[in-house]
């Protein structure tokens, strides 16, 4: 339950402070300022996100078209230059815009933004790809594995490192200091490691391939993307919501559990839903089931966090006022 | 009195560490966590690793069991061709060949008919030796052979590769099955356990 007490001394959750009088909310103490503005919302967050997301369909519409244009084959050099672009731009724009529009609207972000989409990007590099692909040999497995192998595989082993090492970069590093100081800023530290993390993690896939083709292997980037964007999104939430109240021990393991598992089954579902029926006898490949299957999970787990986390600070504010009233 | 000073103490503490009780037990169940889907993951792949699916052709009225998740082609000059995708630089396969063999038609024509091909479609053919074996009451031929794989674009940086393989002639009536086994040098010896076992599954 809920409450409010001047009785005892101690340290705000967020800044650190020694507190003259006691406020606590669901077993966490707070100075009057944190108290009172932690569940802010972060307005520049939610419309950069909804407008890169809207430039990533402007992308995909407009690959489909070059693909007709041009054919959906690209040699040489402009392979690799496609497939870097397809996986690093997004994600420098969506840090680039939203400081910019923060700024616009004096909206104080957090200076460890960057260095934590650097962070997620070396983790990507240094840990999640040797670890996958040269010590368990998970493509290895999948080539040779059958559909309900692939979906273990993907969840048990790609899912739950990828889970664990966004969780670990955001609550072993910023998660107890004071530049964690909204809800909100655990779906903006969540994302900021997932467009790091996917940018490498993609960036070495094409690299691993020799580049990728117009619109096969651009969609399969993104796809990936979309995957790790689900994944950040909900140990976001999860984060942002323990940081600010002292959840059931469960509760945040029950957040990585549920982000691994939708990455995984992002990762299988984007490659296994290209397999399409042509006819009654033959198979065929088409890179769009897998694309939107996955976009429209995004779309759907952007819309749940952002309406959960409104309507749990627009609780909090309701009862805070009602306890100051 | 006592007990309200140990509650306060250990509140103090909490807020001072900034974490209390749940998220201590939290942050190890996360890694419990973690390793207990990757062990298992690992438990999966092990499992999987030795799996075997089934290749039937009612047509050539073959079947036979071969290591999971290699390739299969049916083509004009043989039944099947399985092949391992993992395989560098030379993808390790076995195939199988049904041969017309009516009449006087012996092994040794089949094999001699099958050395002639070989020396003009592949480079450096060699046939190393060709020896009867017994394997319970049956007795089959076996020929090994090498040649070198070299990839047919002048752009592509790597040695040739040389292969060496073997053959198992089985008379079956009226035909010849023609059973081979392909690999790099290197990895030859260590996939012939595999072989053997593909060839006692073999059915025809």
């Amino acid at each position: 339950m809920p409450d409010m007490q001047n009785e005892i001394y101690g340290h705000c959750t967020v800044c650190g402070l020694r507190l003259s009088e006691r406020l606590t909310y669901r077993g966490r103490n707070y100075c009057r300022r944190h108290l009172e503005t932690f569940s802010d919302d972060v307005d520049p967050l939610w419309q950069t996100s909804l407008f890169i997301l809207g430039l990533l369909l402007a992308v995909i519409v407009a690959l489909a078209i070059a693909g007709q244009f041009f054919g959906a084959e690209v040699t040489g050099a402009p392979r690799i230059i496609l497939g870097v672009a397809i996986s690093v731009l997004p994600a420098l724009l969506w840090l680039f815009f939203l400081t910019r529009l923060a700024a616009l609207r004096e909206v104080e972000l957090s200076p460890l933004l960057p260095t934590m989409f650097v962070l997620a990007a070396l983790i990507a590099a240094a840990i999640a790809r040797p670890l996958l692909f040269e010590i368990i040999d998970l493509d290895g497995w999948l080539a040779q594995a059958t559909a309900s192998s692939r979906l273990s595989a993907n969840i048990l082993l790609g899912g739950s490192i990828h889970a664990f090492l966004l969780y670990a970069m955001v609550r072993y590093t910023v998660w107890q200091t004071p530049s964690f100081e909204h809800r909100a800023d655990g779906v903006l530290y969540g994302l900021v490691t997932s467009w790091g993390y996917a940018a490498t993690y993609n960036t070495l896939f094409v690299f691993d391939y020799g580049g990728v083709s117009l619109v096969n292997g651009s969609y399969r980037i993104l796809t990936q993307t979309f995957a790790f964007l689900v994944t950040g999104l909900v140990l976001g939430y999860f984060l942002g919501r323990n940081r600010f109240e002292d959840m059931p021990f469960y509760f945040m393991s029950a957040g990585v559990a549920l982000a691994g598992f939708l990455n995984g089954f992002l990762f299988y579902a984007g490659t296994e839903l290209n397999n399409i029926a042509v006819n009654l006898t033959s198979d065929g490949f088409s890179p769009w089931p897998g694309l939107l299957f996955n976009l429209a999970f995004l779309v759907l787990t952007f819309a749940a966090v952002y309406g959960l986390l409104r309507r749990h600070n627009k609780l909090t504010k309701l009862h805070l006022e009602s306890i100051s009233a | 009195m006592t007990d309200i000073t140990w509650d306060w103490d250990e509140q103090l503490e909490d807020v001072q560490s900034g974490l209390t009780r749940n998220d201590r037990l939290s942050a190890i169940l996360v890694v419990l966590l973690t390793l207990a889907a990757v062990a298992l993951g690992i438990v999966l792949r092990q499992r999987a690793s030795g799996q075997e699916w089934t290749y039937i052709s009612r047509a050539a009225g073959i079947e036979a069991t071969y290591p999971a998740g290699w390739l299969i082609d049916e083509g004009e000059d043989y039944v099947v061709r399985m092949r391992d995708p993992k395989a560098r630089p030379f993808k390790t396969q076995y195939q199988i060949t049904t041969v017309p063999a009516g009449g006087e038609t012996s092994i040794r024509n089949v094999l001699d008919g099958l050395t002639i091909q070989r020396s003009t479609d592949l480079a450096a053919y060699r046939v190393l030796s060709v020896q009867d074996i017994t394997v319970g009451e049956m007795t089959f031929t076996r020929m090994n052979f090498s040649f070198v794989d070299a990839d047919p674009n002048p752009f592509i940086q790597r040695l040739p590769t040389v292969v060496l393989g073997t053959d198992i002639f089985i008379r079956d009536g009226d035909r010849v099955v023609v059973v081979t086994y392909m690999a790099d040098e290197d990895t030859f010896d260590e996939g012939y356990d595999s072989f053997e076992r593909f060839l006692n599954t073999l059915r025809y």
